[in-house]
């Protein structure tokens, strides 16, 4: 007879094992789901790959619609209706990134508290103290009845239906890990992934490295390190001249610490985005922090080696694992057939292709967020706000957060003005108003083009239609016409124009008078030149056009990429395609030489010896150079000499400053060798020059090199420096992909890797002759399921700048000749 | 009689049936039930062979679409515990659930059959 003892063993045992299998304890879920074979976990093994051939049913499809997966896992959609095309689009989307949807649906709405609990709460709080979950709202409203709503249902009908057909056994990882189902999808959701993309895009604020300059060294000083306009010209809209224009800067020597700027400086700094203050307290430079780094450009027939039109995109963004992007292909006899790639959640193809016309954007930079100091009734406890002497009541909302278990872990009453937002800072109440935070229609513009047959068409519906985030559109067509135009809500201001004060909110004199007209959009159609470029740079030459376009210009990759076209007058695909990870850098065959020759010429042994050794340097960040480290440590160096005045502390670190002027106008300033600005505080006795400085610098960055890689040989080479880590949505080691090696380096076309996690999302180039042809690809998958052999399989060939032929086939049939996997789906109630 | 083989393919087949039906909490039930009433064919040891061998037998299954290594590495990575451990406790579950349910089920039924008051209650 068995013992007592081993019977109340068993009984421990037992409730032991019923408590861990059906409770979870503390991060860990409940084991039971979690372990169990053909339902839990290790199903994933058995469903990560994608079936020969499957089926589904879709309520309120009108009849069967085909979809044929390709060998590169890209779903081509054959429909018999728009509608049911969006509705297979929602379906297979979910079914590859179900995860992704639900998690950045919750942050951009600003419910990831109930993901990851209070941690998450200044996340969420930025989101909606910025109006965005409210503007959703606004916006889903005003879609009703339109036909850019009823797509966004059938895409939702496809979403759903997949999720109420889901299996246990196909619940992805993240969902068991976090303990979390997958919610119905709603059409706001669409509305609140848009937002973000705004958001991310568009949410610059420059005056708040001006605001925070002046704090330091004075108004005038910070304005004109500052400057609206950037000083090293090349600009989207050709100006004619054949080469770049470097304007001089007219330094205003640092002054007096402007106090005045401190509540502006430090509302500005609160109104930053969480990440983007993060990296800068790691002492990443503002333009390093910020990151992005898009190029675009097109070439006429004139100038390609097929006399065809030539168009290459390649936006960078957050380089994320599942990718931001999901590669699709939708065909509807007669009424669609679009290719690209399209934001999961979203029920449009974004950038892409179509039978007639190619187009990829870039972001514009601009600036399009403004601030008001408002007079209210009550500084406590404010109701109503005045305007032309006249009080308005202020419009409040209650947002309440929510944990992990539904629980309300905080609240805050949001109050707006007819402006935006409104909040309290260092005692005054300032409103923001964003372009973003406007009801508009950017799907109806992504629909148009779907479908529009050249340039014109496209233009025209982009410029009907899409308000922001404001982006540099590039298009060709097979009629050989090229075209970019910067689209999108680019306000009036009142006054001078400048975005870059803060505005009194009492006079509606000060309001925004409109936007700037479709023809005064910055735009170039077949330009004589015979190419057109875009990389995040000042998009007029603002010397001869006047206006004020403020933002975050870059300069460097614009004068690249234009540099590269302008030599080259019979451009190929694979040109194209090179060009995308060009190691070449107009940044440091400016500086490098500079140095160099400032460094040969020194007494200090150090400061020759790093001289010497940039000047074997080719000026290339080639996986195999061992100089681009040493090179990027000096020019480190000399930003932290050359803007001590701006040090966060003027005795400890220089390298923690409230603001960092570009680099463009650290170059100008080359040209001037004794002006102020070299001299370092530090030094009271000794008025230093800018030979001095850099001097100090060379020294300083092999000392620094050396300390960090060793002597120069292999452990300097740029592969081992410059890698870059994909990471997953959550923040799981194992489901990263790292360390990537690349080629490319800062300000040059290909910058993407360091810190920043931004990177080169979508390359693109497309050939559009008689037939169209297309090559792309993307750093990640086409599947979220981390166990799929789809699921980061493109980051090689991409961090090697290899692009694959895109299949884009006119029937099923001719899908099925590339067949990985079949989907047929059916309809009814 | 015990060493049948049917003996032990008919608790496998049990375990891997209303696991992959019905879930994971079928696996001491099944084995409270084939542990009953006392005098039962199979001891309890024996039926924490078959359920670890039915959930092998379901993970093979699993391991069929090829991807099972890679759902092990990363499970494993994300919970920072060797992915084959991962398998191995997984397996292990199964048998301690199995073991413990029958053995209590054991005990008690055979202490209420050999204590005449129990009986009459």
């Amino acid at each position: 007879m068995p013992s007592p003892l081993r019977t109340a063993l068993a009984a421990v045992v037992l409730a032991a094992g019923a408590y861990v299998g059906s409770k979870p304890i503390g991060p860990a879920p409940a084991l039971g789901p979690f372990l169990e074979p053909a339902r839990g976990v290790w199903a994933l093994g058995r469903t990560s790959s994608l079936p020969d051939h499957s089926s589904a049913h879709i309520p309120g499809l009108s009849a069967e619609t085909k979809v044929e997966y390709d060998d590169r896992a890209v779903p081509h959609i054959f429909a018999p209706t728009t509608g049911d095309a969006y509705r297979a689009l929602g379906y297979v989307v979910a079914r590859d990134r179900l995860f992704q949807m639900y998690l950045q649906t919750m942050a951009a709405s600003g419910r990831l508290t109930e993901v990851a609990g209070a941690a998450a709460l200044p996340l969420d709080r930025e989101m909606r103290r910025l109006g965005l979950p409210r503007t959703a709202e606004r916006k889903l409203e005003a879609l009703k009845g339109t036909p850019t709503m009823t797509s966004i249902e059938q895409y939702s009908q496809g979403v759903n239906a997949y999720i109420d057909g889901m299996a246990r056994e196909d619940m992805p990882l993240e969902f068991r890990l976090i303990r979390k189902k997958p919610e119905r999808w709603t059409p706001i959701n669409a509305m609140h992934l848009l937002n973000r993309m705004g958001w991310t895009l568009s949410y610059i604020i420059p005056e708040e490295k001006r605001a925070a300059a002046a704090t330091r060294v004075g108004n005038a000083a910070a304005a004109s390190i500052f400057p609206d306009v950037s000083p090293i010209v090349e600009p989207i809209q050709p100006n004619g001249q054949k080469a770049p224009r470097e304007d001089m800067i007219a330094f205003v020597a640092p002054g007096a610490p402007e106090t005045n700027n401190a509540t502006l400086a430090s509302l500005l700094r609160g109104l930053m985005p969480a990440r983007e203050r993060a990296l800068e307290l790691q002492e990443l430079d503002a333009s390093s922090a910020r990151g992005f780094a898009s190029n675009n450009w097109a070439v006429s027939p004139s100038r390609s080696a097929d006399h065809h039109a030539l168009l290459a995109g390649d936006p960078h963004l957050d380089l994320t694992l599942p990718s931001i992007w999901y590669e699709a292909h939708m065909v509807v006899p007669n009424a669609l057939d679009v290719y690209g790639v399209t934001i999961p959640g979203s029920n449009e193809i974004v950038i892409g292709f179509n039978r007639d016309i190619a187009w990829t954007f870039t972001n514009s930079e601009t600036d399009v967020i403004d601030f008001w100091r408002e007079k209210v009734d009550d500084d406590a406890m404010p109701a109503k706000y005045q305007v032309d002497g006249a009080w308005r009541p202020l419009e409040r909302r209650i947002e309440q957060y929510r944990g992990r278990f539904g629980e309300v872990i905080a609240t805050d009453t949001l109050l707006f003005t007819h402006r935006g937002p409104m909040r309290r800072e260092h005692g005054e109440w300032i409103s923001m108003r964003w372009t973003v935070n406007e009801v508009s229609d950017e799907l109806a513009a992504f629909q148009g083009i779907s479908t529009a047959k050249n340039v014109d068409e496209f233009q025209a519906a982009m410029g009907a239609h899409y308000m922001a985030p404001a982006q540099n559109m590039l298009v060709a067509d097979r009629g050989g016409h090229i075209s970019i135009r910067s689209t999108g809500r680019f306000p009036i201001r009142a006054g001078d124009g400048s975005g870059n004060v803060l505005r009194d909110g009492t006079s509606s004199a000060n309001e925004w008078k409109g936007y700037v007209p479709l023809e005064q959009m910055p735009q170039a159609k077949d330009p004589a030149q015979g190419y057109v470029a875009s990389a995040n740079q000042q998009p007029v030459d603002v010397k001869a056009t006047g206006g004020y376009w403020g933002g975050l210009f870059f300069a460097w990759r614009a004068l690249r990429i234009n540099r590269l076209l302008r030599a080259d007058s019979s451009v190929t695909v694979d040109a194209m395609r090179r060009f995308q990870t060009d190691p070449g850098s107009e940044r440091a065959e400016r500086f490098a030489p500079l140095l160099v020759r400032v460094g040969m010429a020194s007494n200090d042994e150090r400061s020759r010896q790093s001289a010497m050794l940039l000047g074997e340097w080719n000026r290339e960040y080639t996986r195999d150079n061992t100089r681009a480290v040493l090179f990027e440590a000096v020019m480190r160096e000399l930003r932290d000499r050359a803007w001590d005045e701006l040090a966060v502390d003027p005795h400890g670190s220089l390298r923690r400053r409230v603001a960092t002027p570009d680099e463009e106008v650290l170059w100008t300033l080359t040209k001037d060798s004794s002006n102020t600005w070299w001299d370092d505080r530090r030094t009271a006795q000794r008025v230093e020059r800018r030979d001095d400085i850099i001097d100090a610098a060379l020294a300083a960055g092999l000392d620094s090199v050396r300390h960090q890689y060793g002597e120069p040989g292999d452990g300097w080479r740029w592969e081992k420096i410059q890698t870059l880590s994909v990471k997953h949505l959550l923040p799981i080691k194992a489901f990263a992909s790292a360390p990537v090696s690349l080629q490319g380096g800062p300000s040059t076309l290909n910058p993407s890797g360091g810190r920043s996690g931004i990177g080169s999302s979508w390359r693109m180039v497309v050939d559009l002759g008689p037939e169209l042809k297309a090559w792309g690809t993307y750093p990640g998958g086409q599947s979220g399921n981390v166990a799929s052999d789809r699921y980061h399989d493109r980051i090689d060939g991409w961090s090697r700048g290899e692009l694959l032929p895109l299949f884009a086939p006119k029937t099923a049939a001719e899908a099925a000749t590339k067949h990985r996997s079949t989907l047929t789906l059916t309809g009814g109630n | 009689m015990r060493a049948r083989p049917l003996l032990f393919v008919l608790p496998v087949i049990a375990f891997a049936l209303t696991t992959w039906l019905f879930g994971w909490w079928t696996v001491p039930l099944v084995a409270a039930q084939a542990a009953w009433p006392a005098g039962a064919r199979w001891k309890a040891s024996t039926l924490a062979w078959c359920a670890m061998g039915a959930w092998v037998l379901l993970l093979l299954w699993d391991a069929a679409g090829g991807r099972l290594g890679a759902v092990s590495q990363m499970v494993g990575g994300a919970i920072q515990v060797p992915g084959p451990v991962l398998m191995v406790v997984s397996v292990l579950f199964a048998g301690l659930l199995a073991w413990s349910a029958a053995a209590f089920v054991e005990g008690v039924t055979r202490r209420v059959t050999a204590d005449p008051s129990l009986r009459s209650g």
